[in-house]
């Protein structure tokens, strides 16, 4: 099993987005996933992923599948690089679905803290970290 | 350099045909969803002309303007009642003869109910070589028929070419078409497909498993999206082909099966195995303790399986047993076999009310 995580993004240096990319990385890697976003917008903008959810691999990739199903008629094109993009709505209706993931669902997904949230570089490590506890205190 | 890419325009041909339509369907590269399609129409009945729309809003409209061309004046091909005796097999453009396959089709056999078999007429004898439905020859030769329906090609043979030439070219092109029909673009019909037919055109057994996914509140799909989907038809047949032993009785461990799925994970579609797996675990039960588990096992198994801590959804649960079985033997067996025994396992590991259940068929350590 390997952690991952669900992650809503925004267009860069956009104020009170309606677009937002749904997507899933590695939980190791999510500090990886965000330098490839930040080299595409250079040193104007500080990237990151406004909302997350960790979990197992298979819980985090079916949450992404039943987002992009569930909002299916929002995904504008199946264009490289915008068929992930759910296109005018409020990002407030993306999360209340994947609450009823985990509720109505049984899709086991994870609010890591407030404070690693947004998810920015310099947070990953602690990102890391606390799922390792996490795991640390399960086994206990 | 194009502006906008194939992939865009097609979505834009899609989107402006599907405008037409107040009742969506998926229209995809690989299947036109007409039976969703037909519900636009009051009888039911798709025109011709706007399925062939809808294939050119996927495909890009096709460059000969339709109906411009009748194809009874090109002659080819041209349609004949053969003398049985007068057709024949070049074995240079056909497989060998199955006798086991034309016994096979010989069961079903109904005189309105054949494929017309196409033919070469071979410019030296004049007789006509069947590069498709030579099977069907043979069932009709055996049911006493003296003539056989063909569409064939003939050669003109002219100054231009020379008799040996168009042999040459006859042979070449029902080789040709032997492998394209065949093979190269053979499409066999789907389990969804096969099924869908055989309920709407009333057969039995088809029918019985269709009320019992009925009764369930699912519904059979050629893809699972929404709660309650169904698109694995063999674990479906699979399910209901379960006999109970004391009565003979097929479909009562299906019906059980789906019953458990949807109460469980009522907004999930329905998992193939483990809508088999779990159809299994009621009938090896009943088999070795002649009990058929209590609704009080399910609302029990269904709360065990469902703990974030064991397992969740039920895409979750039987990828995981199998992970767990891979992880013991160091190969995965037969999926239905490991399944059904990791939830067996997962019970008497897990549960408080004691339901004895089968020996399971393999055992390996879970969670």
């Amino acid at each position: 099993m390997r952690p991952y995580i669900l992650y809503i993004k925004k267009c860069p240096g956009v104020e009170s987005p309606r677009h937002f990319k749904i997507g899933v990385a590695a939980l190791d890697k999510a500090r990886t996933r965000i330098a490839t976003y930040q080299n595409a917008v250079g040193p104007v903008w500080e990237e990151q992923f406004i909302k997350i959810w960790a979990g197992e691999d298979i819980d985090i990739k079916e949450a992404e599948k039943k987002v992009k199903l569930h909002f299916k008629e929002k995904i504008s094109s199946a264009e490289a690089g915008l068929s992930e993009w759910i296109c005018d709505v409020d990002m407030q209706e993306i999360i209340d679905f994947v609450h009823e993931l985990r509720d109505d669902y049984f899709i086991n997904l994870i609010d890591p803290p407030q404070e690693l949230q947004p998810l920015t570089m310099p947070l990953c490590e602690d990102l890391l970290e606390w799922w390792n506890s996490l795991q640390e205190n399960d086994e206990d | 350099m194009a502006s906008v890419s194939k992939t865009k325009l097609k979505e834009q041909r899609i989107k402006a045909f599907l405008a037409n339509y107040a009742t969506q369907f998926d229209m995809e590269d690989s299947a036109i969803d007409l039976r969703t399609m037909a519900l636009n129409y009051p009888n039911g009945i798709i025109p011709s002309d706007d399925i062939g729309d809808a294939v050119s809003a996927v495909l890009g409209a096709s460059a000969i303007p339709r109906g411009s061309v009748d194809p009874r004046k090109l002659k080819v091909p041209q349609f004949d009642w053969a003398p049985m005796s007068d057709t024949g097999v070049d074995p240079r453009f056909q497989r060998d003869v199955a006798p086991n396959h034309v016994g096979k089709i010989e069961i079903d056999f109904q005189p309105d109910m054949i494929i017309v078999p196409c033919a070469i007429k071979d410019p030296k004898t004049g007789k006509f070589l069947l590069w498709d439905g030579h099977h069907t020859t043979r069932v009709c030769d055996r049911m006493g028929w003296s003539h056989i329906p063909v569409w064939y090609t003939e050669a003109d043979i002219n100054d231009k070419h020379s008799l040996e030439e168009a042999e040459r070219i006859l042979i070449l092109k029902a080789g040709r078409s032997f492998l394209t029909i065949n093979k190269k673009n053979k499409r066999p019909v789907s389990n969804y497909d096969s099924h869908m037919i055989s309920v709407e055109c009333g057969e039995l057994e088809a029918v019985t498993v269709q009320r019992i996914v009925d009764a369930n509140n699912c519904q059979v799909r050629k893809a699972s999206k929404k709660a309650g989907d169904i698109s694995h038809i063999e674990h479906l047949y699979g399910s209901y082909d379960l006999v109970q032993a004391s009565s003979g009785i097929k479909g009562i461990y299906l019906a059980r099966s789906l019953k458990f799925h949807r109460d469980t994970w009522p907004k999930e579609e329905v998992r193939g195995i483990m809508m088999l797996a779990m159809a299994r675990l009621y009938q090896q039960t009943e088999m070795q303790t002649g009990v058929l588990l209590p609704a009080d096992f399910d609302d029990e198994f269904g709360k065990i399986l469902k703990n974030p801590k064991l397992y969740g959804h039920s895409e979750k649960v039987h990828t995981r047993l199998k992970e767990q079985f891979e992880n013991h033997f160091g190969s995965l067996g037969a999926h239905p076999v490991v399944v059904t025994s990791g939830l067996v396992l997962t019970y008497l590991k897990h549960n408080t009310k004691g339901y004895k259940l089968a020996q399971p068929e393999s055992t390996f350590p879970v969670k």
